[in-house]
């Protein structure tokens, strides 16, 4: 039970790792990076402010510094407007948030810039998500969290870049779903997630990445309490780090630090073991770190793991001391974990102590204050789910007043919390235990069945996709083969045309093998286009025409042939019906029309006229048609074909000589 | 034109070359074409004229309603047979096929000999159909080939290597000759496989009647009635003695 209501622990690497996931171009300082930003003046400077906070691990610096670079861009940009720069900026106020443990208004500031309708970089949008995931994540927003490292992984899988922010971020989401993993508890796929990334990091001597890694692997065995593993491991990233400080050019306390923070998980592993001699001088290592780089939180931690030592070698009030100590730094602050934390240890203190009567008082004030956290951040995660499903700010504001009320009574019960009476307290504790034992039960199984749907999900994708490129390469494979066999039909129609010495013969033998060819046609321009589902008809008439123009050749020198159909392209069902027309309409007129004549010209257009309607006008400058043309009562296959592919086609067709013969067929796409 | 002795096919198919493919087979083997379809709705217009006697569905016809649509109103309101037509023969497509109940299959690509089976087991099917419905208790176990068939008021017999019909009542008289039947039209004779009792079964019982171990004649075609016989145009047919009662009573002799 103490696991749950202890602070994350891992949090210290996920700072580590996260140093490195929004790059190492600038340097750590702050002061330095404000001697940076105040070396450039107008648009450079404001993008610069913009880069610098985006990119820098505030966490490492005074952040507070930034603040007002911030506002200074966000005021520039309002008077020189750039949708593109704002969104940096807003990436930039983000990190800041983040810093400052404005989760919630990271949150909205993230969800603005997706909003913004401004198409993002891949370098931006990855920041983007990474954000959000890092958000949903510690909100315990599992699901929100997969949706979008899904999304970060599609977004990264396709920057095929070799920049190496996207060969780093490819490697980062390795880690991003371990992490997700680990804070759901599913520790042999976390275990799964790090093992590959250690062996791409160093296949790629890639020391940073493997030495982060290593040390997240000693964490999830941390979490699984085996101190042994999670030992050997933190001391392989040791190893790593130490090379990886020699590689670098120039050393800053921030790479220095992780030594320390190594330090302090060895410390917790041997806390665990029960070694707590070996810990404690880890763990001072550790807070000395923290005091010399004023982060709390890396001190705080470090006092309620030597406490935990303290009380494992029965020095209570010595452990006592450490908590109180971790108790001043927490002052002021609104309930957090770390709070929660302190009292609970404090509690185990104060009863190995035998102040039983303080113990219980205390310990009443945790389940207030677990209850009032559990408020909060229900809070903060409605108000973050509102943010993803686009809910109205007022909405929003309504939520954020909600938990400053859910603060406001947080305080009250903490005066309270003193007087009440024993008795009351015990039943409590029980009631509250129970629900406890239930919450964290019922959590497990809702996170597990969580990762199998996501993994679930993941599979069928990964099928689906796979299948739709098979799809494809069948579908062009079948168009290869049917043009095949439809050339083989021509092919034979041919041979047995040459069996024949009758002219009137080989004529139909001719026929019927255009007809062929106009379709085996189609299916050659499938195979040979992109998209599988429709035919650029420009092409494909030109195509079908000049095998006319050369079957015909000999009996015609120069006609003219002109092709326009305005771009349209239509599908396999509309294009064989009007191929085929087209086919027996200029087989015609080359037969009939120009009848002694050398040149001539013929014209194809086809037009959109309406909705899903065409009109397909093909002219000739020939002899014109006979005055008794019927089609109706023509026996020749030609126009009944010509006649009854038009109905197929939902449309009609007509004649009329003008300057020649003129045919106007008039169909419709239908969608079936 | 039509003979008046021709089957009626309607044709639904979107497809003009297949239509046409089937058009071409089908008068050359002597069947009439009612109509020619290239929709559902299309289709109905020519059903709804009632000159149809069979009907061949394009599952996959463009348009509102499907080839399997169309075969549920034929089944609920035409009450001819029909088959489907399809190229594709997926399991789904299948699937939905089996539960319109058509009496048969043709699956494109077809030829000649294709269509001419499906034609005829389709019939076989609709008589069998027809006949397990109406008169299930009297219908006792037969040789297959004995089953007539019966589509509505026409019996549909095979002439030469095609399917004609006869309409029930141009029927004048039947006589039995061993195995055969004699089918006597008022200028026609055909002959075909059966016992007499079981086509009897399959006529309307007010409009035929049996008068002899050897003959059913139509009540419609009597000219004149002796005292053992009757006279159909110009044939005499005998009268024997037990029938002669039901025959007084139908005719209200009495």
């Amino acid at each position: 039970m103490n696991k749950i209501l202890l602070p994350y622990f891992g949090a210290v690497l996920l700072i580590a790792l996260g140093s490195y996931c929004y790059g190492q171009d600038y340097i750590h300082k702050a002061d330095s990076l404000e001697l940076l930003i105040n070396n450039e003046s107008g648009r450079k400077r404001i993008e610069l402010i913009a880069n610098i906070t985006r990119n820098t691990n505030l966490l490492e610096v005074d952040h507070k510094v930034f603040g007002a670079y911030i506002q200074e861009a966000y005021e520039w940009e309002k008077k020189n407007p750039n949708p593109k720069l704002l969104n940096t900026i807003r990436l930039g106020e983000v990190n800041y948030l983040i810093a400052d443990s404005e989760d919630v208004a990271a949150v909205e500031c993230l969800h603005s810039i997706l909003n913004s309708g401004v198409p993002l970089s891949s370098k931006d949008s990855i920041s983007t998500y990474s954000f959000l995931r890092n958000l949903y994540s510690s909100a315990h927003l599992y699901s929100e969290a997969w949706e979008t490292l899904r999304i970060l992984d599609q977004v990264i899988i396709n920057s095929r870049s070799n920049d190496p922010f996207f060969v780093d971020s490819r490697k980062n989401i390795f880690n991003d779903f371990a992490m997700i993993y680990l804070q759901m508890e599913e520790y042999d796929k976390a275990i799964e997630q790090l093992k590959k990334l250690i062996r791409i990091a160093h296949q790629e001597n890639d020391l940073l990445r493997e030495a982060g890694a290593y040390n997240n692997l000693g964490i999830t065995f941390l979490k699984l309490e085996e101190p042994d593993s999670a030992i050997f491991y933190f001391y392989k990233s040791e190893d790593l780090w130490g090379e990886y400080i020699q590689s670098l050019t120039e050393v800053f306390t921030a790479d220095e630090a992780f030594f320390s923070i190594l330090k302090g998980n060895i410390g917790e592993a041997h806390n665990q073991n029960g070694a707590y001699r070996k810990a404690i001088p880890l763990l001072q290592e550790y807070l000395e770190r923290g005091r010399e780089d004023n982060n709390p939180g890396m001190e705080i931690n470090a006092l309620h793991e030597l406490s935990k030592s303290y009380v494992g070698l029965k020095e209570y009030s010595k452990a006592y001391g450490f908590l109180e100590e971790a108790a001043l730094l927490l002052e002021g602050n609104s309930v957090s974990d770390d709070l929660i934390g302190n009292y609970q240890l404090k509690v185990d203190v104060l009863e190995k102590l035998g102040r039983s009567g303080e113990a219980l008082k205390l310990f009443r004030l945790v389940v207030t204050y677990q209850d009032s956290i559990n408020d909060l951040e229900n809070r903060d995660r409605v108000i973050m789910l509102e943010f993803v499903y686009g809910l109205d700010k007022k909405n929003i504001e309504i939520g954020q007043q909600k938990v400053l009320v859910a603060e406001a009574r947080a305080d009250t019960e903490k005066e309270k919390g003193s007087r009440r009476v024993l008795i009351i307290s015990v039943v409590m504790m029980s009631v509250i235990l129970t629900l406890l034992v239930l919450y964290v039960f019922q959590k497990r199984k809702r996170t597990k069945a969580l990762t199998e749907k996501s993994e679930q999900i993941e599979k069928q994708n990964e099928i689906i996709e796979a299948s739709l490129v098979e799809k494809d390469i069948l579908l062009k494979e079948i168009h290869h083969r049917v043009k095949n066999n439809l050339q083989l039909i021509s092919g034979i129609l041919e041979l047995q045309a040459a069996q024949f010495d009758d002219k009137d013969l080989k004529a139909v033998m001719e026929e019927g093998q255009s007809r062929v060819r106009s379709m085996s046609l189609i299916h050659e321009q499938l195979y040979q286009s992109k998209n599988l589902g429709v035919i650029d008809f420009q092409k494909y008439l030109e195509k079908l025409v000049k095998d006319i123009v050369v079957a015909f050749k000999d009996q015609h020198g120069k006609l003219d042939i002109d092709i326009n159909v305005n771009g349209l392209s239509f599908d396999v069902n509309l294009s064989v019906p009007l191929g085929l027309i087209v086919n027996e309409m200029i087989t015609n007129a080359f037969k009939h029309g120009f009848v002694n004549r050398q040149d001539g010209k013929i014209s194809i257009l086809i037009e959109e006229i309406g909705d899903n309607k065409y009109e397909m006008l093909i002219s000739d400058n020939g002899h014109g048609l006979p005055g008794d043309f019927d089609p109706e009562k023509s026996a020749s296959l030609g126009l009944r074909l010509v006649k009854g592919l038009s109905r197929q086609l939902g449309g009609d067709y007509s004649f009329y000589n003008q300057n020649g013969a003129n045919f106007v067929i008039q169909f419709k796409t239908t969608n079936i | 034109m039509t003979e008046k002795n021709q089957i009626r096919i309607l044709i639904v198919e979107d497809e003009y070359i297949t239509m046409e493919t089937l058009t071409t087979v089908l008068t050359e083997m002597n069947y009439a074409i009612s109509g020619d379809a290239m929709s559902a709705a299309e289709a109905i217009e020519v059903l709804e004229k009632g000159e149809t006697d069979f009907a061949i569905l394009d599952i996959n016809i463009k348009g509102e309603h499907d080839g399997i649509w169309l075969a549920q109103q034929i089944k609920e309101k035409y009450k001819i047979p029909f088959i489907f037509l399809t190229a594709f023969g997926d399991k789904a497509t299948v699937q939905r096929a089996i539960e319109a109940e058509p009496h048969g299959y043709l699956v494109k690509p077809f030829n000649k000999t294709d269509i001419f089976t499906a034609i005829e087991v389709a019939l076989i099917n609709y008589a069998k159909q027809n006949k397990t419905v109406s008169k299930e208790s009297t219908s006792s176990k037969k040789d297959e080939d004995d089953s007539h068939l019966i589509v509505k008021d026409s019996i549909f017999i095979k002439d030469d290597y095609a399917y004609v019909k006869l309409k029930m009542n141009e029927i004048l008289f039947i006589k039995s000759d061993k195995n055969y039947l004699e089918i006597h039209l008022e200028n026609k004779r055909h002959l075909v496989r059966g016992k007499l009792s079981d086509f009897f079964e399959n006529l309307p019982q007010d409009e035929f009647i049996q008068v002899h171990r050897s003959y059913i004649i139509s009540l419609n075609a009597i000219d004149s009635i002796g005292s053992n016989f009757v006279k159909v145009k110009t044939t005499e047919i005998p009268v024997s003695g037990n029938y002669k009662d039901d025959l007084k009573s139908k005719l209200r002799i009495f």
